[in-house]
């Protein structure tokens, strides 16, 4: 049997969370070693209890790590949680009211940075990190032990943007939330390769109401559960945005991470982050390499949307409703 | 202005509430009155549920006359499967009848003696009231200025059978006999044109994230036909047929028509057939118009921004950014 790529994902479930680690366990080439959870889309008691039902819907092998509670400086500063969180757009408890059974006794006692480090020591050069949240937890793993984060095979990042913001007009939410983690985790990038999925490669990857639609009536339990978990979230989009669908960003960073050929257009870059001021967490990448710096990140610029949604729905539903999919949209 | 007098013949129906709302929302129209029959739901709730479109766009003040309540010889089967056990995707509105107590029929003849020449005369439902009028009265029948029908299947599959449509169907003696009345000026808005027609899941979430009663409406309603709809025949959306021949009715351009004589089988495998013949080889047989293609994305705009007059600047943007 072929070896199973092993996986830890660090989230901040969220919405869009909870749909990319439900596609992440459907693949049966990854082995996922844990779930870490950090302060993003909600605190970090939300953002946890969140991760461990997603893992007991799933009935998933492996448990969850608490993580980081706020920011790396608040954290640093051992200052009590203060930030904004994504407010409203996830619903009161970050899961759109998806009533999913709460599960405790996934989390293990193992802090996230101890977990994360013990199982990149354990297998060097084989741990992939999809970080799906900010980057607080990768940062303070590297501050700890940088040599032993330098063995990490590779960093599939959610967040960012070179020509567009979310949280402010340059800025992506979980870069803004915490640059600094951002600016400690491509400082590594020379090592690691680290791919950069921000929002120009997600805004590109819009899930319509005909597609939710269908998942909602050819897509069974789970099918029912994403359409109802995003219906909060149709209605913050319509508002915000005025789309007529969403944006399940991080859900693109893992069908990315399992197939590299939705991505059309791949940039090896330099990449810097604002940490204050008007642009915080802005990135800077040097896209046409004027600057001639040390390349830190790989920014993905393009995407496939129609082979992304094939990928997703082959993925979470298998080849026949793929098939009724490509009839019937 | 001068208002085009119409009078519209309904069998509501989900299509068909969509249809009364489209053109009680439409300025050009001065509706005489709707006429309900028999059809998608029997003729009584079918008034019911005429009477609430008309309610949900503002206008209990157009007159309601209750036609032809069984087929002319064949056994009543309506379409509740497609429509709801109250026609209307069971939302099961309470409404107070309101009804005229002159027939339909009598109200038909009585408006095309009134304004001879001027009246467009739509029909949306089965086909044995307008039959019924024609043979009572054929001159008068004669004068509408125009007969519009939704019904009928030239050069595609049909609804109820591989050959038949459900209008044509439901009542084969009645259509059988208003093509055999050989009145000018009708023509046939079949399934060839009305099948394009989907109303799709981002069109729906567009109405109801409108959030006004008239939008509330419009989404519940159709919540049922697009569950049949894929449950039917997996098509994702709800088939709105009967729009079409109201938006026609305000802009010709939509349909491109092709002149044919029309039969209808009323026996046999064929049973509801219509028998559309280009060639128009039975020289007695009055010309008919049949539609044959049709520009759906041209009718999408109309409709959503006649019903859905107060959000044009949405629908006009969700249509620029290819979102509908």
């Amino acid at each position: 049997m072929m070896n199973k790529r092993k996986i830890i994902i660090d989230t901040d479930p969220g919405i869009d969370d909870a749909i990319a680690i439900i596609a992440a366990m459907k693949y049966s080439g990854f082995e996922i070693l844990g779930i870490t959870s950090v302060a993003g889309n909600k605190g970090i008691e939300f953002t946890t209890d969140n991760a461990c039902k997603i893992v007991e819907y799933m009935d998933y092998d492996c448990k969850v790590y608490q993580g980081a509670y706020s920011n790396y400086v608040t954290v640093k500063a051992g200052l009590p949680a203060n930030h904004q969180d994504g407010g409203d757009v996830h619903g009161k408890d970050g899961l759109g009211g998806a009533n999913l059974k709460a599960a405790p006794h996934r989390l293990a006692a193992l802090p996230a940075v101890d977990f994360i480090l013990e199982s990149v020591k354990k297998y060097p050069g084989e741990v992939e990190i999809i970080t799906i949240g900010p980057m607080t937890n990768i940062a303070f793993a590297i501050e700890r032990d940088c040599e032993a984060m330098k063995k990490v095979k590779a960093i599939h990042s959610m967040g960012g943007g070179v020509f567009q913001g979310n949280m402010t007009p340059v800025a992506e939410f979980n870069y803004w939330f915490d640059p600094e983690a951002v600016e400690i985790v491509y400082s590594i990038g020379q090592e690691v390769p680290i791919t950069m999925v921000g929002l120009d490669a997600t805004h590109q990857c819009k899930v319509d109401i005909n597609d939710l639609t269908f998942i909602n009536l050819a897509g069974d339990d789970l099918g029912e559960l994403i359409h109802r978990m995003t219906s909060d979230y149709v209605d913050a989009y319509w508002r915000q945005n005025k789309i007529i669908g969403i944006v399940i960003h991080d859900l693109v960073a893992v069908i990315g991470a399992i197939y590299p050929e939705i991505y059309t257009r791949v940039v090896f870059s330099n990449l810097r982050v604002v940490t204050e001021g008007l642009a915080q967490g802005q990135c800077i990448v040097d896209l046409v390499d004027s600057w001639k710096l040390p390349k830190n990140a790989y920014v993905v610029m393009g995407v496939d949307v129609h082979c992304f949604k094939q990928k997703f729905i082959e993925l979470c539903f298998g080849q026949d409703i793929l098939t009724l999919y490509d009839k019937v949209i | 202005m001068i208002k085009e007098k119409i009078i519209i013949e309904v069998d509501p129906g989900i299509d068909d509430s969509l249809a009364l709302l489209l053109a009680a929302k439409s300025e050009e129209f001065d509706i005489l009155g709707i006429s309900v029959v028999s059809g998608n739901i029997e003729v009584n709730q079918a008034t019911l549920n005429a009477i609430k479109a008309l309610d949900m766009a503002g206008r209990n003040d157009i007159a309601v006359y209750k036609g032809q309540a069984l087929p002319l010889v064949r056994n009543y089967v309506d379409a509740t499967d497609t429509h709801g056990k109250d026609g209307i995707g069971e939302n099961f509105y309470q409404v107070t009848d309101r009804s005229e107590k002159e027939s339909s029929v009598d109200f038909i003849i009585r408006s095309l003696r009134q304004f001879p020449n001027e009246i467009t005369l739509v029909a949306l439902g089965p086909l044995g009231n307008m039959a019924v009028a024609a043979e009572k009265d054929p001159e008068a029948m004669s004068k509408a200025k125009r007969i519009l029908i939704m019904g009928g299947a030239a050069k595609i599959h049909g609804n109820c059978s591989p050959v038949a449509e459900y209008n044509f169907w439901c009542d084969p003696h009645g259509a059988k006999r208003f093509f055999d009345a050989n009145l000018p000026n009708v023509t046939m808005v079949g399934l060839d044109v009305t099948y394009p027609i989907l109303l799709t899941p981002n069109m729906r979430e567009m109405i109801k994230q409108f959030n006004t009663p008239l939008s509330h409406y419009v989404f519940d309603i159709t919540q049922f036909y697009v569950d049949f709809h894929w449950k039917q025949e997996r098509t994702l959306g709800c088939i709105i047929n009967d729009p079409l021949v109201i938006a026609y009715a305000l802009d010709p351009s939509l349909l491109s028509i092709k002149p044919a004589t029309v039969e209808v089988e009323t026996d046999g495998l064929a049973i509801g057939e219509s028998i559309v013949d280009f060639e128009l080889r039975d020289r007695k047989r009055a010309v008919v118009q049949v539609a044959m293609t049709v520009n759906k994305q041209q009718f999408f705009k109309l409709f959503l921004s006649r019903v859905f007059v107060d959000h044009k600047e949405d629908i006009e943007m969700m249509f620029r950014k290819e979102m509908i």
